[in-house]
């Protein structure tokens, strides 16, 4: 980088520059079972992403003494104007869709009123005072096997964990947790989360009538504040 | 406080500062793979990136059917391999369709 600005963390790695795109919170706030009979939870951003790319969703179930189980996250709005998100409990008995979420885009907004603004060499927004930037707290290439049962359906489902105790403010990206996956035969491998508070594990869950064992999906962590 | 930048939000809460690591995108492309395509990899140069300090997703570029599926990542030193199938599963069936790929850095 030739001019411009640049800010280094204590371990010399870079965290700003007027260069590099990094993943900014652009809005966020709660999320509630207000779908489908409560089954479902739609949630509308207080500021829509304008970014061309999919952005990014976070969640922090609430915790509770029960298992808060999520699936078909899907993203509402389009290239330019996202503005929400949807996703569904697992089933009626493992729901618990009450938490928080940021969701954020590789690019700044311009929202503050005051603060600092960096652009890019080409006029891109890279730092907003109002859309701050996320910050990486762990991330896993793969999933760990823990055991698998049969579903009331005759389905094999599948758990894999990986190390995670549910800090309050440590949220998990959620966009993977959308489509399906490919499996042995024709009927896809569902795709679920679970955070199984009153056992302190949180599960990526796999269903399907062919389902191997075989599973790489990453897992990213983040959270909006140090 | 020996390096760095401290970021307060208008809540007074502290965003960001010298001990903490940013997600920088390392690499943002649409990856296809045709219907009826057999199972296969696309590799995509992504330098300085590795299982130590990057995360590869895929993520729908739009709405899709229940038939569709995601394809698979892995992060390699330099290169990230998009599957349309499982991979180690020999029986996997394909997926098809249009994914964006992004590759996170994030030390």
């Amino acid at each position: 980088m030739s001019y411009g600005v640049q800010f280094t963390n204590n371990s010399n790695v870079v965290t700003l520059d007027s260069e590099y795109a990094r993943l900014m919170v652009i809005s966020s706030g709660r999320y509630l079972p207000n779908q489908d009979g409560g089954l479902g939870s739609a949630t509308t951003f207080p500021v829509a992403v304008t970014s061309q790319e999919p952005p990014l969703v976070f969640v922090r179930p609430d915790t509770v003494n029960a298992i808060a189980g999520m699936c078909q996250v899907r993203l509402i709005g389009s290239a330019g104007n996202w503005t929400g998100f949807y996703m569904r409990a697992y089933n009626d008995s493992i729901g618990s869709l009450n938490g928080r979420y940021f969701v954020a885009a590789f690019g700044a907004q311009p929202i503050a009123q005051y603060g600092m603004r960096i652009w890019g060499g080409s006029g891109q927004l890279l730092f907003d005072s109002g859309t701050p930037s996320a910050t990486f707290t762990r991330a896993f290439q793969n999933w760990n096997y823990v055991k698998d049962d049969l579903t009331a359906q005759g389905l094999r489902r599948i758990y894999y964990t990986v190390p995670f105790n549910f800090p309050q403010d440590e949220f998990m990206l959620i966009n993977t947790f959308g489509m399906s996956m490919t499996s042995g035969s024709g009927i896809p491998r569902d795709l679920y989360c679970w955070w199984d508070f009153p056992n302190s594990t949180l599960y990526a869950i796999t269903v399907a009538a062919t389902n191997p064992y075989a599973f790489f999906l990453p897992a990213v962590f983040a959270k909006m504040t140090v | 406080m020996s390096y760095g930048i401290r970021v307060w939000g208008a809540d007074g809460a502290l965003q960001l500062d010298e001990n903490s690591f940013t997600i920088r995108v390392a690499l943002s492309t649409l990856v296809t793979f045709a219907i009826g395509s057999p199972k296969s990899t696309q590799d995509f140069l992504v330098p300085g990136v590795g299982p130590s300090n990057g995360t590869a997703i895929v993520v729908p570029i739009g709405t899709y059917t229940e038939s569709q599926m995601q394809f698979e990542t892995e992060v390699l030193e330099g290169v990230v391999r998009v599957y349309n199938y499982t991979r180690t599963f020999a029986a996997s069936t394909t997926s098809y369709g249009t994914m964006r790929l992004i590759v996170m850095r994030w030390s």
